[in-house]
């Protein structure tokens, strides 16, 4: 236990990911707790589009909402949307990409037939149909951007376990009596890890960005709550006279997905055996 | 077909490979029996279907391409080929274990040794976490590793290829199989090792009265180990027999050139430097075999007959058997 803290303090990329991941969640944890003024409430058009200062941190938008205090109340939305979006996406696509590779034949063939149809469907264009006929709201835009980019990792997993099955460590599985179902998930899936967890963590990343152009649309997160896309795009006409209404919420989304990146990349190394050993 | 008392039964056994090339017979007709206790060789060239015999009686023929197309395989009385999967997966590392070749990779990298010993024995034995990891320990040290209680914690590139190869024997047996499959268990080691993991083979089954069918391409290896011998070529057995009457008078041709083409210790200082006898032409391919005998294109001995003419496994001496027209 003590070899794997140290082995983590030791890791540079991932200490930065783990670090800016765990500010931005308790960010969103405590969000009333840290934000100086209320994200809606204290609109005061006396104030909109003020510079940066000492009473507005980062500014204020053109309603003369606190910039600052909309970015920490908008991780919540953002990151819940990325995290909760993702998690669906990778367990749907990691499952149906180790059936696929691993039975082969006919579950391959439905797989990856179901699996081109999804790619073949613009996956904007799909969640905004779904976001049409469920209606706008957080829970719907889960529901849209988690059942339905799930093919990128069902691809990569598929063939991870091509080339991850024929390794004799799985016939030697199979031979000693071990079931299918136990060698899938007990025996490839954790060998084939690592491109998983770096789509995933890149998919978290195109999901925060999903959610802000959906909320552009007027599909998203609904105004006045406030989302990192949200006040992106509305704050994209704005970009000359005041630049830091948009700004500052894409070095956010800059940020988190940085974070994912080093994280899940760090975490990769991590489950690898040989690296944990060298540091011992 | 009645089943007898033998461990194992193999009646007529035929796997074929449909591919888009054609339809490979890569066994064809095979049978021979294994008491229990006892170690059986199955000597070949590569590609003679050695170890797809082997795959077939572990029901890992990769189904398409491969498939059995005729005969049965009796273990234990029980026909192993009409059963369900499920429940011939009791029957895989339980009373039937396998080791092959490759033992840098046959071990998962991810989880340490004891790990996946005590796992597949969990999985076979009603044993709890604490007793199975004991067992592996007491498996570690059986296979001669030393210290085992710290290697049993060792990932499976922290060991060498000789120790790899006993974590596989050590898992193979850790259940008390009664048929251990060795697919040519010392062809990837050196050669000091090899010495050593036969022995090791020879002791352990001596302890567990395992029975062995050794499939290897060495001569050598078989003369140390086995009791009965098969030699098989182009998926068939050529002959069969117990190991001295083979090696002292081998009966087909073909045995008796692979046997020739075996360089002996110091035959260049007693007779002067002489070419190695070969076996001329090369094995055929298992899609276009050569009607007759397949082994009559490279045979010395080779009438016109044996081109044209199916031959079948004649009854010769006590127990021995062998597929050619000059007996």
């Amino acid at each position: 236990m003590k070899n794997k803290l140290r082995y983590i303090l030791q890791r540079k990329n991932m200490m930065v990911g783990g670090i800016i991941v765990f500010i931005m969640i308790s960010m969103a944890i405590f969000a009333p707790l840290i934000a100086p003024f209320d994200p809606v409430k204290d609109a005061n058009l006396m104030n909109a589009e003020l510079a940066p200062g000492t009473t507005y941190l980062l500014g204020t938008d053109s309603h003369g909402r606190d910039v600052l205090s909309r970015l920490i109340y908008g991780a919540r939305i953002s990151l819940s949307v990325g995290l909760v979006t993702q998690f669906l996406n990778t367990c749907i696509g990691v499952s149906l990409g180790l059936l696929a590779g691993f039975m082969g034949n006919r579950w391959d063939d439905i797989i990856m037939g179901m699996t081109n149809i999804m790619l073949s469907i613009p996956a904007m264009i799909f969640a905004l149909a779904i976001m049409a006929s469920l209606g706008p709201g957080l829970i719907n835009i889960y529901i849209a951007l988690g059942f339905t980019n799930w093919s990128y990792s069902c691809r990569i997993t598929r063939s991870q376990v091509l080339s991850a099955k024929s390794a004799d460590y799985v016939k030697a599985a199979r031979i000693l009596g071990y079931s299918k179902l136990r060698i899938m998930f007990g025996q490839i899936l954790p060998n084939i890890v690592g491109p998983i967890l770096v789509i995933a963590t890149l998919g978290a990343a195109e999901a925060i960005l999903m959610e802000a152009s959906l909320s552009f649309l007027g599909l998203g997160a609904q105004p006045p709550s406030p989302s990192w896309g949200g006040m992106l795009s509305s704050a994209r006409d704005l970009f000359f006279s005041a630049p830091w209404i948009c700004i500052f919420p894409g070095i956010a989304i800059f940020i988190t997905v940085l974070g994912l990146n080093l994280f899940g990349d760090g975490l990769r190394d991590y489950l690898d055996p040989h690296a944990t050993w060298k540091s011992n | 077909m009645t089943a007898n008392s033998s461990l194992l039964q193999v009646e007529n056994l035929s796997t074929q490979f449909h591919t888009i090339q054609g339809i490979a017979k890569a066994v064809n007709d095979v049978s021979f029996t294994m008491e229990s206790g006892e170690t059986v060789g199955i000597v070949g060239e590569s590609g003679s279907g050695k170890s797809v015999t082997a795959l077939s009686i572990i029901r890992l023929i990769k189904t398409p391409p491969g498939r059995i197309t005729n005969g049965k395989i009796f273990f234990q009385g029980k026909d192993l080929l009409a059963m369900q999967e499920k429940q011939f997966q009791q029957y895989r590392g339980n009373k039937i274990s396998m080791i092959f070749q490759e033992p840098m990779t046959s071990l998962n990298p991810l989880f340490t040794v004891g790990n996946q010993i005590s796992e597949m024995i969990r999985k076979h034995m009603a044993l709890s976490k604490k007793e199975s990891w004991d067992r592996a320990i007491e498996m570690l040290k059986k296979v001669q590793i030393p210290s085992p209680e710290r290697r049993v914690k060792d990932y499976p590139f922290q060991m060498s290829g000789g120790m790899r190869q006993r974590v596989m024997i050590a898992m193979a047996l850790s259940c008390n199989p009664d048929l251990l499959i060795a697919d040519e268990p010392t062809t990837a080691l050196d050669v000091t090792i090899q010495a050593q993991m036969i022995d090791l083979i020879l002791k352990l089954k001596e302890e567990f009265n395992t029975a062995i069918m050794m499939i290897t391409h060495d001569m050598g290896v078989v003369a140390e180990t086995a009791q009965q011998v098969n030699v098989m070529y182009a998926g068939q057995i050529v002959e069969q027999g117990d190991v001295a009457s083979i090696f002292k008078n081998p009966k087909h041709p073909y045995t008796r050139s692979l046997l020739k083409s075996i360089p002996a210790l110091g035959e260049r200082s007693r007779h002067g430097r002489k070419r190695l006898k070969e076996i001329k032409g090369i094995v055929p391919s298992l899609f276009n075999l050569p009607g007759g005998c397949h082994f009559s294109p490279r045979c010395p001995e080779a009438k016109p007959e044996c081109f044209t003419q199916r031959i079948k496994m004649k009854p010769l001496g006590e127990k021995g058997r062998v597929r050619c027209i000059l007996y």
